[in-house]
């Protein structure tokens, strides 16, 4: 049944009504859109002029989802299946919800039972708000499990991790809204990927910046129009962050007052000094989850009293960081107590003075919502801390060491990274760097630098992830770019929390369940990477799958688990995955289609399409709207909504869905997803509604809510860390809190970290790093190491595999691995494409379209070739998570061309573990009827069948709404 | 552009047709071929008829052409209407020599009427296609080539009908002689100018259309290059200098019987495979949609 | 008289195919077929450039029908089914069509195709359907790059209407008469144009 909201649209001359709502042809921003529906069906969805945050964007793969809804061969009923595993055909069935809920829930508790709850995990994919029910939802209250698998570890995962060890989590995000007159595209191009901020907006802030960065190997879509393009070696980000950080220094670009004020640069490293600290508590994932705080950076529970002036209380105080006013010549420290910072000397006040900020820049009256900018407040009693010099220091035992400030540690490092070094490892031209970073950080108004780093997915994915986003973010903390206009300004803070609907479920009582610390720590692969317990967020997948292969070295094995908005082709190794997934005792699904990764599945449940739920859409990045996503229609079939069927089945675990006697909600009759709406919004959320109906009402005539203008105390205010609104722990996403009244950041040391004390305590002797002291090497600053799998760390493996392979630019008409079946998409796009310089085709005698085979030591897949100028000679760039949903086999023909068939599954990221996807070696050949099964170099199923490469293929047109289908499951 | 076998078949159909009924009605001017002209007609009023059968595989709805067909700068309604005055001069043609005492004579200006209206055919035919969108296409001396098919192929058949129904053959040595020799002529000519007509489409450098991932670049150079056999020993070779060769043997030998038939095969070739070249290369200034 | 076209800003064009898709929400295209496709132009090697990578330069090109002053479709067309309508747009009377496809033969841009079901031949409309109410054809309404404008060709480019309201001349960066481009024109006179400010116009005029 529609909502009253949908209902109250009225209706035109021919029986069409208009329903506002927002887009999920994608997970990646909130494109307002319009729906417009006859007869109980969706006819077209059209982009919402009035929202201001996408401008009325709403792109291809998001007008052709109504493809999706209406598709033949969408599942509609919950099935199982009746061939053993490993079969072509899964032989579905029929069944009923109550069997699949109770086959479910039967099933995984016996797991538990048997094998303890890390014996199971959930996997969901990415950014479809409301099914990631699976991932903080499923596994920690319905399973118990800490094994939560996420695509956020490939994905924004890496950048946010990055963030919460440098300041605040998701702080990666720039404000790009903000029409800076300097933009930077880094590793992303969101004018097709649309990531976190539409392609409207985007091209329009690109076009009318006086500068446009593209820090890229390739050329793309809109970098092209860049005014500079830092066409840089793939993997090498890092280094290039490194030069910009040695460029800012060198020109004296850095903005003092910040740094000296706001991070940790001032502070005393003493590499001799055994580290010490005291028991710090993880983020999130509630309840207690202690960790050993450990850090060389000087405190007062360091020295020895008589170093200092002041009295020294007890042992000292561990969370005075002490530092060196070079203005008075003596020692003074900063208290990183939340419920007592300061400076020594001064009384934490909310800063007062500001200014209004320019908005004459943007676009949109909705957007132009003018923020309130904080000074940097001034030190006062005035210091000056020494970012530079050694420092003769006392220890408690009398021994006397140096010690340095972090900056002067930080700034003889940047010494490796010159112009014609940093030229030299990224193959740019060192001019041209500098320029653009000159530029970038050359204030237009002295009082904010001139934007942030927009920095996106390829600096994720060579295998060094957390530094690379770390450096990144290092250059835009010495410009001062954190939480100025159109700097690092992190996630939308509005009046819910992100994740959808259904996160969690909506009964407090449910958080029963959680998993404690000791079996936190059992999360897999934090044996390996301990600072995934110290994240809490994800489990890594690698590990996950190795103990779901059972695997002799895997600390236990994994017998089940479930899938939901996730499939095995998006990290890690995908065959190895798909092997491990079909090893399991029991695995459920919920989708749309017969994905790849159903064909491993026991039970498939049939979910909503986006015009068929109701969800609330915050912003995902630094935008500031508020959207909502209205139920247009009704499902079809027996399709239920990923958050309905989370509260349905959590009555057959006997987790309350809802507090109160009537969990739920079975003698009050009330919609389940409708009242859920209500308490998230209204009750534990803070739109000022009482209920979701009237929310939904409110939206219909308001559209999309602007966070600046709603919260200006919050979302509307810059320099958060000055007014005590910056100090939020992960999650990342929650309902305004505005009383937060805490200064700085929430890091143990309460500043921007650029000596990072959470990876110095987990990895107290610093192997990887670089030697900042004789016989000292740290990890706590941003440093470079060659991609693992890159030519030059690996240039043995390249003799033989000539070329670096970098994967995954978007692809405008498909979502990942979403929307192969859609004729809309797939005639537009019909088979994966490999760009490779003309050069080197020709070397190869290979021409445009033909069949080449991709091949790694880890594997080989099929795409075709597409001569791209763009692309430097000795790298090609593939097209990941193709599938071909027109075979007729369990596995769907992922293996044909998925390209993370071919990847190192054990290549990933030290600390959290993202896989290396980008940036290995591979050598590329013309496929041939002699060197191709059934001796067609177009990929073909298991029974030889062609699949589809010309958008002439009559199969799309079985695909068509209202067609016949190619594999419908006709249930009679 | 993709074979239209319906138009190629039309095209040659309508140039032998209109050629032979044109060379009759030359002979007759001069009083000849008497024997023949009945059979020459029937014969090229069948070729027309075959012709017209074809052009309409190539309608899709040829019941609407009588719901507006008419638009008199489309090179179709023109074509239309020099085959509407053909019929009829071809009609009144019949019924003169029907009414004629010999029952193969036509008054001389209606001989040359056909003649001119054979041509005005032919031309209007051929210049349906020259188009400005179509480089290749877009060349009198296509119009030209088309008129030398009906040149050779008239004059042959003529020549041969003439060998089986025992009429003189010396008048037709002349006109086959000179009609292979136009034709030939032509022939190269036309070949010469597609072979060129490689630089006159618009070039993009690189280029990508979304949906044809597996198709090559279009590249009209190379396409010309892909056609230049079938074009010159096709076309040229076998449609243009061995019909020429053939109608000197004819008219040498007088073996119009052998070398008639010998001069209709191979310029029958040529014509197809000269059509087959000219849509391969009918790309549109505008390759890359 | 009345011209009504599409202007194209390709400095804005970012090859998303979401004007590719939109047409085919509104306009019944058959699955396979495209009235309009959005065309990758490079990257080719710049001029002046050291010839090769990376001095290259690439846009997108958004090709349909061009809805031409002196249409070569129309002059072709024997049943006057291609006609050119009173806003200056060339139609097809589909009632009339015998799909002799001489129009797609003179198109120089291919843009016309046998609608194989119809037994007619089709293309871009200019969403006449919309534009008759004054709405914005759907593939201008739902462009990503806000790079589409729509407007009288006899008027001022200037005052191209968009998605949200404004007009090409107040919301596009400032161009230049010789910065506007055609098709190659062989005397068909289109009426589209495409804005590009600093790169090689690919192709010809
Ligand atoms: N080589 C390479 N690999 C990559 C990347 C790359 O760039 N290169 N990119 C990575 C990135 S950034 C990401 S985020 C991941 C993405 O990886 P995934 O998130 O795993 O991939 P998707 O294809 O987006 O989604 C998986 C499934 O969700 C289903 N689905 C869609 N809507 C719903 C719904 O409403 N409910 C439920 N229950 N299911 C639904 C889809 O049908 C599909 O089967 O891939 C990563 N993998
Ligand atoms: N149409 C569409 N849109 C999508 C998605 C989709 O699948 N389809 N997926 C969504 C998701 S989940 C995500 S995460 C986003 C990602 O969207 P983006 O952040 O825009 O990421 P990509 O397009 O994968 O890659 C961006 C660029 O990274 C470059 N690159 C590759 N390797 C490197 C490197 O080592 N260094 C640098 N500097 N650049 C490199 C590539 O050349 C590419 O141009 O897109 C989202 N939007
Ligand atoms: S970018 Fe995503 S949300 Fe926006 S229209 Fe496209 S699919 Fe929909
Ligand atoms: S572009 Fe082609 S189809 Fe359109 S009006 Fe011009 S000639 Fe006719
Ligand atoms: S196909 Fe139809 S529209 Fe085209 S020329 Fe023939 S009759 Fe006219
Ligand atoms: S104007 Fe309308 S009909 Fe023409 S291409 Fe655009 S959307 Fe399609
Ligand atoms: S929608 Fe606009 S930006 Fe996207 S390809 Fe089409 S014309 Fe270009
Ligand atoms: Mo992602």
């Amino acid at each position: 049944e529609t909502t009253e909201a949908a209902k109250t649209q009225s209706a035109d001359s021919q029986g069409v009504k208009k329903v506002r709502s927002c887009c999920r042809g994608c997970g990646k921003v909130e494109c307002g859109v319009w729906v417009y529906v006859q007869d109980g069906k969706v006819i077209r969805t059209e982009g919402d002029e009035e929202c201001f945050l996408t401008m009325g964007n709403h792109c291809s793969k998001g007008q052709a989802s109504i493809q999706a809804a209406y598709h033949p061969d969408r599942i509609k009923y919950p099935m199982k299946r009746t061939n053993p595993k490993g079969s072509e055909d899964p032989g579905w069935v029929r069944i009923s919800w109550d069997e699949a809920y109770q086959t479910i829930a039967d099933n995984i508790m016996q797991i538990r039972d048997k094998y303890g709850p890390e014996s199971l995990f959930t996997w969901c994919g990415t950014g479809r708000q409301w099914c990631m029910q699976s991932d903080a939802g499923m596994a920690l209250e319905l399973f118990g499990t800490p094994n939560i698998i996420a695509a956020y570890q490939v994905c924004k995962g890496p950048r946010h991790f990055a963030s919460r060890l440098d300041n605040v989590q998701a702080y990666s995000w720039s404000e790009v809204i903000n029409h800076s007159n300097v933009f930077v595209q880094w590793a992303t191009d969101q004018s097709i990927s649309n990531y976190d901020d539409a392609s409207r907006t985007v091209v329009d802030v690109a076009r009318q910046a006086d500068t446009f960065i593209s820090v890229d190997p390739r050329e793309t879509n809109l970098g092209r129009k860049a005014k500079y393009w830092l066409n840089l070696r793939p993997g090498t980000d890092n280094a290039m962050a490194l030069g910009w950080c040695k460029v800012i220094l060198d020109h004296d670009l850095q903005d003092d007052l910040f740094i000296k004020r706001w991070t940790n640069a001032p502070f005393i490293v003493v590499p001799d000094m055994e580290p010490t600290g005291y028991e710090e508590q993880v983020q999130n994932g509630g309840g207690a989850k202690p960790y050993d705080y450990r850090t060389r950076l000087l405190t007062e529970a360091d020295i020895d009293p008589s170093m200092v002036d002041w009295e020294v209380e007890g042992d000292g105080n561990p969370l005075r960081y002490l530092v060196y006013d070079q203005l008075n010549g003596r020692w003074t420290y900063w208290q990183a107590d939340p419920a007592d910072a300061h400076w020594e000397g001064e009384t934490w006040a909310k800063q007062t003075s500001g200014f209004t900020q320019d908005v004459s820049r943007m676009r949109d009256d909705a957007g132009k919502v003018a923020g309130w900018v904080a000074d940097l407040s001034e030190f006062d009693p005035l210091i000056d801390p020494a970012l530079y010099g050694e420092f003769d220091v006392v220890l408690k035992d009398g021994s006397v060491h140096t010690g340095r400030p972090t900056w002067d540690i930080w700034a003889e490092y940047l010494g490796n990274f010159t112009l014609d070094k940093v030229s030299e490892i990224t193959g740019v031209d060192a001019q041209l760097i500098e320029d653009a970073c000159v530029e970038w950080a050359t204030r237009v108004d002295p009082r904010i630098p001139n934007g942030g780093i927009n920095y996106g997915l390829g600096t994720e994915h060579a295998g060094n992830s957390t530094q690379n986003c770390r450096a990144i973010m290092a250059a835009c903390a010495m410009v001062g770019a954190i939480d100025t206009p159109g700097g690092q300004r992190g996630a939308t803070n509005g009046w819910t929390e992100q994740s959808g609907p259904c996160s969690m479920l909506p009964s407090m009582a449910a958080f029963a369940f959680m998993p404690d610390a000791e079996l936190s720590l059992k999360m897999a692969g934090n044996d390996k990477m301990p600072l995934l317990y110290w994240y809490s967020v994800w489990c890594d997948c690698n590990a996950a799958m190795e103990a779901a292969h059972q695997e002799p070295d895997a600390p236990y094995r994994i017998h089940g688990g479930m899938i939901g908005s996730g499939d095995h082709m998006s990290m890690g190794n995908a065959r190895y995955n798909w092997e491990a997934l079909t090893m399991l005792d029991f695995l459920f699904e919920a989708n749309l289609w017969h994905s790849p990764t159903s064909g491993a599945a026991d039970i498939l449940l049939p979910v909503c399409h986006w015009t068929e739920i109701n969800a609330f859409r915050i912003a995902q990045g630094s935008g500031g709207s508020f959207s909502l996503c209205i139920k247009a229609v009704d499902p079809p079939g027996e399709c239920k909504s990923d958050p309905l069927y989370f509260m349905e089945l959590s009555k057959y675990f006997g987790v309350p869905a809802f507090d109160g006697d009537d969990p739920w909600l079975e003698k009050s009759g009330k919609d389940m997803e409708i009242e859920n709406l209500t308490i998230q919004c209204c009750q534990q959320g803070c739109a000022p509604f009482d209920t979701w109906e009237e929310l939904a009402a409110a939206y219909q005539e308001h559209g999309t809510w602007n966070m600046k203008k709603e919260i200006p105390q919050d979302w509307g205010t810059y320099r958060r860390f000055e007014v005590g609104q910056a100090y939020r722990k992960a999650p990342h996403q929650q309902p305004a809190q505005l009383d937060i009244n805490i200064p700085g950041f929430p890091t143990p040391t309460m500043k921007h970290e650029l000596w990072c004390t959470s990876i110095e305590s987990y990895y107290p002797d610093g192997t990887d790093g670089p030697e900042l002291a004789p016989g000292f090497k740290s990890e706590a600053l941003p440093y470079y190491q060659e991609p693992p799998h890159g030519s030059v760390a690996d240039a043995k493996t390249y003799e033989e595999y000539p070329f670096t392979c970098i994967t995954g630019r978007r692809i405008p008409v498909y979502f990942h691995s979403e929307h192969r079946q859609l004729p809309w998409c797939r005639e537009l796009w019909p088979v994966p494409r490999m760009e490779i310089n003309p050069v080197d085709a020709a070397e190869l005698g290979l021409e445009q379209g033909d069949w080449v085979w991709i091949e790694s030591p880890w594997g080989k897949v099929r795409q075709t070739v597409d001569l791209y100028y763009g692309i430097a000679p000795g790298t090609i760039n593939a097209e990941h998570q193709w599938w071909y949903p027109e075979l007729a086999q369990a596995d769907k023909g992922y293996e044909l061309s998925c390209i993370n068939c071919i990847t190192d599954r054990t290549t990933q990221d030290k600390y959290n573990g993202s896989s290396n996807v980008r940036t290995y070696p591979v050598k590329v050949y013309k496929a041939t009827p002699e060197n191709s099964p059934f001796g067609n170099p177009v990929p073909c199923g298991n029974d030889g069948t062609e699949i589809i490469h010309d958008s002439s293929d009559p199969r799309l047109k079985l695909w068509e709404i209202g067609a016949a289908g190619v594999h419908p499951d006709l249930f009679e | 552009m993709e074979l239209q076998w319906p138009l190629i078949l039309f095209t040659t159909l309508v140039a032998w047709s209109a050629g032979l009924f044109g060379t009759q009605a030359l002979l007759a001017a001069g009083g000849h071929a008497k024997r023949s002209q009945l059979p020459a007609w029937v014969a090229s009023a069948a070729l027309l008829a075959v012709g017209g059968v074809a052009v309409f595989f190539h309608l899709e709805h040829w019941e609407r052409i009588f719901n507006g067909f008419g638009h008199l700068s489309s090179g179709i309604t023109q074509e239309l209407v020099a085959i509407v005055v053909l019929a009829v001069v071809a009609i009144a043609y019949l019924a003169a020599m029907r009414r004629s005492d010999d029952g193969a004579t036509a008054p001389k200006w209606l001989c040359w009427a056909a003649v001119a209206a054979c041509a005005v055919l032919v031309a209007a035919m051929a210049h349906s296609y020259t188009m400005a969108a179509r480089p290749a296409w877009d060349s009198a001396l296509w119009i030209l080539y088309v008129l030398g098919n009906a040149c050779v192929l008239g004059p042959c058949t003529m020549a041969l009908v003439m060998a089986v129904r025992g009429d003189d053959l010396a008048p037709a040595g002349l006109p086959a002689l000179v009609g292979a020799a136009l034709a030939a002529v032509t022939a190269i000519a036309f070949a010469a100018f597609l072979q060129a007509s490689g630089g006159s489409f618009a070039e993009v450098g690189y280029y990508f259309d979304p949906t044809h991932p597996t198709a090559g670049m279009a590249d009209a150079a190379s396409a010309v290059a892909a056609q230049a056999p079938l074009l010159w020993i096709g076309a040229v070779a076998v449609g243009g200098i061995l019909p020429l060769a053939a109608a000197l043997m004819g008219r040498r030998s007088g073996n119009w019987k052998l070398w008639g038939a010998a001069a209709i095969a191979c310029a029958l070739a040529g014509a197809v495979c000269l059509r087959v070249v000219f849509y391969e290369l009918g790309l549109s200034v505008f390759m890359f949609y | 008289m009345t011209q009504y076209a599409i202007v194209t800003d390709l400095d804005r064009c970012v090859g998303c195919l979401a004007c590719s898709v939109a047409c085919k929400v509104v306009n019944g295209v058959p699955t396979g077929s495209f009235w309009n496709k959005t065309l990758r132009i490079g990257p080719n090697p710049k001029e002046g450039g050291s010839g090769q990578w990376p001095d290259v330069e690439l846009y997108f090109l958004n090709v349909g029908c061009q809805h031409c002053a002196e249409p070569e479709c129309v002059k072709v067309c024997p049943t006057e089914a291609s006609h050119i309508a009173a806003d200056g747009t060339v139609q097809i009377d589909k009632s009339k069509c015998i799909g002799c496809q001489f129009c797609a033969m003179a198109c120089p841009y291919g843009v016309r195709y046998l609608n194989e079901d119809e037994g007619v031949v089709e293309k871009c409309t200019l969403c006449e359907q919309k534009i008759a109410q004054g709405e914005l054809p759907q593939c201008v309404s739902q462009c990503c790059g806000m790079a589409r404008w729509f407007g009288d060709a006899e008027g001022d480019v200037r005052e191209f209407r968009g998605p949200r309201g404004e007009t090409a001349g107040e919301f596009l960066e400032e161009f230049s008469d010789e910065q506007v481009h055609k098709l190659p024109d062989v005397g068909n006179k289109p009426s589209f144009a495409y804005i590009l400010r600093d790169m090689k116009w690919q192709g010809g005029e």
